[in-house]
């Protein structure tokens, strides 16, 4: 974190409510997961919706789906091959996204997509492994939604969290072989940046 | 209190208390204390509110309590003319202009939110598509300049008479923020 993101994020960490009920599930359940989307993003900028996004290894993705299918406290929805989403009963049916991770590995497996998420882009604060906010916006820009996800990338920004980031996300990119259709979408987010009237939001940020 | 790019107490009126003063300045003539107000909590934004100084705090509850549940730091919206001379621990949200935050009403905070989050303003103005006043949103969004973001977000739908400026997100992506962010207890 940068000297100007350390003022934008909170002064203490208090894991949110959402999220310290997905973890309750998966601990119980025996499920290595690591938190991804708003919720991490949250860690550093003080702002979060409150679905709860986690990745899984690719290994892992079906065995967790079974298991959580059966758990009491989680409704589930649907679920498309590499994405299943659940309802978490107990705090309003707040919507639980679990990915696999093969999505996001480009020329490599899902499972050296995990490692690297673990091991190089995430952070451990009490007891969660919360993804970095470069390998979010690296996740965000390669789902077919990435348009409104970029929306949320500008929003991040003007929370505090730095631009500077970006160049991150291109070297996950470059990592992963994803860099030609990343480049792309992070120019598209670059020029939304450079909006004259997000100009004076950035600065009060 | 009236704005002349800077807060100036008027014949008759009480002043600002003193902790809400952060630098008085000396003029020739007549005395005129020239406030640069220091605004901590939502009581110091009444305070000002209640010397006519148009400001609004923006929080993440009324976003929430309107169908977009989100936690964010508050936003304090005030006149562009004033933002600079504000000391605040909230972010400055400058608006141009400042009748909109005499009384805000819907359309008016729908506008403010367009700002800093259009995917919430979306979903804001979906689950109370009834409280919005068209002419009024139109209005609102102009005086701000904000047609672009308004038509990114697909705000004709809602002010049919808003000038398309740019691209808008694709309709089914709207949706699935939408799908994603239920309102507060609608899942249970």
């Amino acid at each position: 974190m940068d000297r100007a993101e350390q003022s934008a994020a909170r002064e203490w960490f208090v894991t949110e409510p959402e999220v310290a009920a997905a973890d309750a599930i998966f601990r119980r359940k025996g499920i290595r997961y690591v938190v991804i989307g708003g919720q991490a993003i949250a860690q550093n900028a003080a702002t979060a919706t409150r679905d709860v996004d986690v990745m899984v290894a690719t290994a892992d993705y079906r065995r967790t789906l079974a298991q959580l299918r059966e758990e009491r406290e989680l409704a589930f929805d649907w679920e498309d091959g590499k994405l299943a989403r659940f309802r978490i009963l107990g705090i309003g049916g707040v919507p639980l996204d679990v990915l696999d991770a093969a999505v996001f590995a480009g020329r490599r497996t899902g499972e050296e997509f995990f490692r690297y998420l673990r091991e190089e882009a995430s952070a451990e604060v009490d007891g969660i492994t919360y993804a970095s906010p470069e390998l979010v916006w690296y996740t965000r820009l390669l789902t077919k939604r990435w348009r409104a996800y970029a929306e949320k990338i500008v929003t991040n920004v003007l929370d505090g969290i730095s631009p500077g980031r970006l160049e991150k996300v291109e070297a996950i990119a470059r990592h992963f072989g994803t860099e030609a259709t990343v480049r792309e979408r992070l120019a598209y987010v670059r020029e939304e940046l450079a909006r004259p009237d997000l100009a004076s939001l950035r600065d009060s940020a | 209190m009236k704005l002349e790019g800077s807060l100036v107490r008027e014949p008759g009126e009480r002043p600002l208390p003193k902790e809400m003063r952060l630098k008085p300045a000396r003029s020739r003539g007549r005395p005129r204390v020239e406030y640069r107000p220091c605004v901590r909590s939502p009581e110091d934004v009444e305070r000002l509110r209640r010397h006519r100084v148009p400001a609004f705090l923006l929080t993440s509850e009324w976003v929430t309590a309107h169908g977009y549940p989100v936690r964010f730091q508050p936003w304090l919206a005030v006149p562009e003319e004033l933002a600079g001379k504000i000391t605040s621990d909230y972010r400055i949200l400058p608006v141009r202009d400042e009748e909109a935050l005499r009384a805000p009403g819907f359309a008016e905070l729908l506008t403010l939110l367009l700002r800093f989050d259009p995917l919430a303003a979306w979903v804001v103005a979906v689950r109370n598509r009834k409280r919005i006043d068209p002419h009024e949103l139109y209005r609102r969004v102009r005086n701000e300049g904000l047609e672009r973001a308004a038509t990114k977000v697909r705000f004709q739908e809602f002010a049919p008479a808003l000038p398309k400026v740019g691209a808008a997100l694709p309709k089914e992506e709207l949706r699935w923020i939408e799908r994603n962010n239920p309102p507060l207890g609608s899942g249970s």
